[in-house]
């Protein structure tokens, strides 16, 4: 696996600057919201097609609302807060002005990691992906951790 | 039915950026659309 992501780092050029890790080959079987809920089977977005899957009382995947109801079904709840807290698991939903672009899951070492598109995990700062390509963090939300634990590291 | 597969990334063209390279429109049109949602 190469150390960089040269087509990342051009559509998300913060990422020249702020450090990064790639921790998976390219897979365009799943993408960011799939990944934050710990599904590296199915490519989630609200089409009727083999491999695709989105939750059927969930709003339309083209808005941050069907996003949010996503991760309240997997126990999120919105806050405003991005700092670590050990005891909750969080994500951080990326737009722009055309609708949800992104999503991230911090991990219990504080750093984000999430999935772009089609292409590779990456382990990254928040701010890192923010820009013109996947938007701003417009949406923070929490989960609390169960019995101490995480449900994804 | 037959449903239509998930189209897999050209390799090919993914290796060929690189960091000092300013994407063309077609280059970023291309890398865009592996890369978002």
């Amino acid at each position: 696996m190469t150390a960089r992501d040269f087509g990342l780092e051009q559509l998300c050029p913060k990422l020249r600057t702020m450090p990064y890790i790639l921790t998976s080959p390219k897979d365009p079987r799943y993408n960011c919201v799939a990944f934050a809920v710990g599904d590296v089977t199915q490519f989630w977005y609200d089409v009727s097609i083999n491999g695709y899957y989105w939750p059927p009382s969930a709003r339309s995947a083209d808005t941050i609302e069907g996003w949010v109801d996503v991760f309240e079904i997997h126990g999120f709840r919105q806050t405003d807060d991005r700092s670590l807290e050990t005891e909750y698991e969080k994500i951080a939903i990326y737009a722009s002005a055309d609708g949800p672009e992104h999503v991230a899951r911090q991990k219990a070492s504080g750093m984000w990691i999430s999935k772009a598109g089609k292409g590779r995990d990456l382990e990254h700062e928040l701010e890192a992906l923010e820009g013109n390509f996947y938007g701003k963090v417009v949406k923070i939300m929490k989960r609390k951790c169960q019995g101490g634990r995480r449900v994804l590291e | 039915m037959k449903q239509n597969p998930i189209p897999e990334p050209k390799e090919e063209l993914m290796v060929q950026c690189n960091a000092e390279t300013p994407f063309s429109n077609v280059d970023r049109a291309f890398h865009a659309d592996i890369l978002r949602r």
